[in-house]
C-alpha cells in the first residue's frame, strides 16, 4: 500500500495528462486546464518545506553553538522579521521591496560576478595545449572571444565571420546532437517512471 | 532612508564590497552578507509564494467563486510536511507521485514536437544555393550533416569501432565536440565577464557618479 | 625557477587586479570601437522591427539580477521599438527573483514614453509554478493567473487584458523572451512555440548562447542576442544605446588580456615541456 499507491498515482497522473492531450473523447471533456491549476495549487501549498528545513539546520548550528552560529542567529532573524513583514504588508510594499532591491539584488549580482575572476584564473592556469583536441579547443574559444567583441574585427576582419561560422555549423551540430541526446534520455526516464521502474522519486526505503 | 537614493546605493554597495572581499580571502563580512541573503531570500519565497498563489485561492476561488475542488489540492499539497513525523512520513509520498506523474506526462506530451523539428532540420536541401559565406548554403548544409552525424557517431559506446567509417565518424565528432566546447567557453568567459563588468557599471556609476 | 616557470604562475590576486583595472578603466574612459552585427542579432531585430505596428507584443522576464547586465539592456530596447510602434507589452516573469527588476524596467521605459498601465502595457508578475501557468495561458491569461497582476490589481479590469485573452496569434503577434536557463526560452518552445505557433525570438545570456544556436537554426527561435555583445549590437540596431554599449569596450579589453594570459602560459608550459 505504502509503495504500491504512489506508484500507482505517478502512472495514472502521468496517463490522465497524456489522455487530456492526445485522446478526443478526453480533451472533449476539457478538465486539462482544471487539473493543471489544482496541480498549481497543490504545488504551492509546500512552498514552506525549504524555509523549514533552512530553520531546521541553523536552528541546530545555534543549539549545539557550532563555529559560526551567531552567523545562522543572523540567518533565522533575517528570515522570521522578512517573511512575516511580508506577509502583513504584501510584496508591493516600498519598504519590503526595499530591502530586496537594495542588499539581495547587490549581493546575488555580486556573487555571479565572482566567477569573472575565477574563470580568468582557472583559464590562465589550466588550459594548456596538451593535445590535438585542447589546441583544437583552445583556438575556437580564442576565434570566439575575439569575434563577440570590436577587438576581433580590429585584428582582422574576417574573424566576426569565422566566429559566426564556428557558432552557425559546427557548435550548432555538436550542441544539437547532445541536444537529441538529453531530449530521448528523457523520453526515456520518462518510460521507466511510468512503468514503475523508477522509483527514486518514492524516496528511501522504497 | 527608504525614499534616499544615496542611501539605498550605499548599503547595496557595502554589500557588494562584503561579497568581493572573497577574493582576498573567506572572512566575517563575507558570511554576514551571505547569512543575510540566505535569510532574504527564504522570507521572499515565503511571501511570493503566499501572496501570489495561494491566498488568492483560498479567498478568491475557494471563498467567493467556489471552486471547492481546490481544497483536496491544498490538502494534498500539506501532505509534503508529514515527512518531518517518522511515523506518518509515508504520506510524503503521495503528493510527490503526483507531481512527478505529472511531470513525466507533460514530458511525452509536450517534449516531442521541439525534438521532431530538430530532427527534420538537419535534414536541410542540399540543392540550396550559395549565398554567403555565413548562412543557409549547400557547402555549410553538407558540413553541418556531416558533423552531427559524426558527433552522433562519437556517443555510440556500443558499436566496435573496428571499420575506417565508425573510427572516422567518431573522430570527427570528437574534433566538432571540440569546436562547440571551445566555443561555449569562449561565450562563457564572455558572460561570466560582463556579470563584472555590471558591477562595475553600478559602484562606479550608480554609487560614486564616475561614469554617467 | 625561470622566466617560462614564472610565466605559468603569477598570482591569482594580479590576475584579479589587473582584470578589475582592465574592466574599470574603459568605463571610466570610453574608447569607441566598431560593432559587427551577429547574422543572429540582425534576425532578432528584424523579427521585432517586422511586427505589426499596434500589436501586441509579449516579453518573457526569466531572468534575476545576475543576468540582468547582459538582459535588461535588450529588454529596454525592445521595449522603447515596441512603444515607437504603439505596440502593447505584457510581461510575465517565470522568475521569482527577477519580477520586481523586471517590472522596475519596462515601467520607466513605458513612463519615459508616456505609455499607461492596463492600457499600453500590463505586467502578470510571477506566479507559483510558473511553467504550468504558462502552459495555461495558451487556454486563458485570467484564469491560469488567477486573474491578478503584479500588483494584485484584477487583470479583468484592464483594457489590454479584456482584449488579450490567450498566448495565440490570434492575440499576440510575437514574444520576446529574456532567458538565462530554466524556467525560460525551452518552456516556450515546449508550451507556446511548438503547439500554438506563436513566433519568438530571444536573447540569451553568452553562457548558454552555444546551446540554443540549433534552435535558430531550426527556426524555432527567430533570432537570438548573445549576452552582452548581442545587446549591444542590438541597441544599435535599435538606435537606442544604452549600458551595452557604454560595457562593450570593457568586455573587449578584458577579453585581450584572458587571451593574452592563456597565451602567456601556454608558451610557457610548451616550452618547459620540450626543455
Amino acid at each position: 500500500m505504502r509503495k504500491e499507491l504512489p506508484l500507482a498515482l505517478t502512472v495514472l497522473t502521468g496517463l490522465w495528462v497524456m489522455a487530456c492531450n492526445y485522446l478526443q473523447p478526453v480533451a472533449k471533456l476539457d478538465l486539462f486546464t482544471k487539473t493543471e491549476h489544482w496541480y498549481v495549487i497543490s504545488g504551492t501549498a509546500a512552498f514552506l518545506i525549504g524555509t523549514i528545513n533552512l530553520i531546521m539546520v541553523h536552528g541546530k548550528n545555534i543549539m549545539r553553538r557550532k563555529e559560526g552560529w551567531y552567523n545562522s542567529a543572523i540567518l533565522l532573524i533575517v528570515l522570521f522579521a522578512y517573511s512575516i513583514h511580508g506577509l502583513i504588508v504584501t510584496q508591493n510594499d516600498p519598504k519590503w521591496q526595499w530591502f530586496w532591491d537594495n542588499v539581495w539584488t547587490p549581493v546575488n549580482s555580486t556573487m555571479f560576478s565572482l566567477l569573472c575572476f575565477y574563470i580568468a584564473s582557472a583559464a590562465y592556469r589550466a588550459f594548456r595545449v596538451r593535445s590535438k583536441e585542447a589546441t583544437v579547443l583552445l583556438v575556437a574559444a580564442v576565434l570566439v572571444m575575439l569575434g563577440n567583441v570590436p577587438l576581433g574585427k580590429l585584428i582582422w576582419s574576417q574573424i566576426p565571420n569565422i566566429k559566426n561560422w564556428i557558432m552557425a555549423v559546427p557548435n550548432s551540430a555538436g550542441m544539437r546532437a547532445i541536444t537529441l541526446g538529453v531530449y530521448v534520455g528523457a523520453f526515456a526516464v520518462s518510460m521507466r517512471i511510468m512503468l514503475g521502474l523508477e522509483r527514486a522519486h518514492l524516496g528511501s526505503g522504497s | 532612508m527608504f525614499d534616499n537614493p544615496t542611501i539605498a546605493n550605499t548599503v547595496g554597495a557595502i554589500f557588494t564590497l562584503f561579497i568581493f572581499s572573497y577574493l582576498w580571502k573567506e572572512n566575517a563580512l563575507y558570511r554576514l552578507a551571505e547569512h543575510i541573503y540566505v535569510g532574504l531570500s527564504a522570507g521572499y519565497i515565503v511571501t511570493m509564494n503566499w501572496h501570489t498563489t495561494l491566498k488568492p485561492a483560498i479567498q478568491q476561488e475557494i471563498a467567493v467563486d467556489k471552486q471547492y475542488y481546490l481544497i483536496t489540492a491544498i490538502i494534498i499539497g500539506l501532505l509534503m510536511y508529514t515527512r518531518y513525523f517518522p511515523k506518518i512520513a509515508w504520506l510524503a509520498r503521495i503528493p510527490m507521485s503526483i507531481w512527478v506523474g505529472y511531470g513525466v506526462g507533460y514530458v511525452l506530451v509536450f517534449s516531442p514536437a521541439p525534438f521532431i523539428t530538430q530532427i527534420t532540420n538537419s535534414f536541410q536541401k542540399f540543392s540550396a544555393k550559395y549565398t554567403t559565406w555565413y548562412g543557409t548554403n549547400t557547402v555549410n548544409n553538407i558540413l553541418f550533416f556531416i558533423f552531427l552525424i559524426g558527433t552522433m557517431m562519437y556517443f555510440f559506446f556500443t558499436v566496435k569501432r573496428d571499420n575506417p567509417i565508425m573510427v572516422g565518424g567518431a573522430t570527427i565528432g570528437r574534433y566538432v565536440l571540440m569546436l562547440a566546447f571551445g566555443s561555449a567557453f569562449g561565450n562563457t568567459v564572455q558572460g561570466r565577464v560582463s556579470l563584472f563588468i555590471g558591477r562595475c557599471q553600478y559602484l562606479l556609476g550608480d554609487w560614486l557618479h564616475l561614469i554617467k | 625557477m625561470n622566466i617560462f616557470d614564472v610565466l605559468q604562475s603569477v598570482d591569482r590576486r594580479v590576475i584579479y587586479v589587473l582584470l578589475a583595472l582592465v574592466i574599470a578603466i574603459p568605463l571610466l574612459k570610453p574608447i569607441p570601437l566598431p560593432l559587427s552585427i551577429a547574422p543572429e542579432t540582425q534576425q532578432c531585430y528584424d523579427f521585432l522591427n517586422g511586427l505589426p505596428d499596434g500589436g501586441v507584443l509579449w516579453i518573457g522576464g526569466d531572468y534575476d539580477s545576475g543576468s540582468a547586465t547582459e538582459l535588461t539592456p535588450v529588454g529596454i530596447a525592445a521595449a522603447k521599438l515596441a512603444f515607437k510602434k504603439n505596440m502593447k507589452i505584457i510581461l510575465y516573469s517565470m522568475w521569482n527573483t527577477g519580477a520586481t527588476q523586471n517590472h522596475n524596467w519596462l515601467k520607466a521605459v513605458a513612463d519615459e514614453m508616456g505609455k499607461q498601465y492596463g492600457v499600453d502595457w500590463v505586467d502578470i508578475g510571477w506566479k507559483a509554478q510558473a511553467p504550468y501557468v504558462l502552459r495555461g495561458m495558451t487556454d486563458d491569461i485570467i484564469t491560469a493567473a488567477q486573474g491578478t497582476d503584479f500588483e494584485g490589481n484584477s487583470l479583468a479590469s484592464l483594457p489590454l487584458m479584456q482584449q488579450v485573452k490567450k498566448i495565440t496569434p490570434e492575440y499576440v503577434d510575437g514574444i520576446l523572451d529574456l532567458t538565462t536557463g530554466s524556467p525560460g526560452a525551452d518552456t516556450y518552445l515546449q508550451y507556446v512555440i511548438e503547439p500554438k505557433g506563436v513566433p519568438c525570438t530571444v536573447a540569451v545570456t553568452a553562457v548558454s548562447s552555444a546551446q540554443y544556436m540549433p534552435r535558430v537554426r531550426a527556426g524555432q527561435y527567430k533570432g537570438l542576442t548573445n549576452g552582452l555583445s548581442g545587446a549591444a549590437e542590438f541597441e544599435k540596431l535599435t538606435g537606442f544605446p544604452g549600458k551595452a554599449t557604454a560595457g562593450i569596450g570593457a568586455q573587449a579589453f578584458s577579453h585581450a588580456l584572458i587571451i593574452l594570459l592563456i597565451i602567456l602560459g601556454n608558451i610557457g608550459y610548451v616550452v618547459n615541456r620540450r626543455g
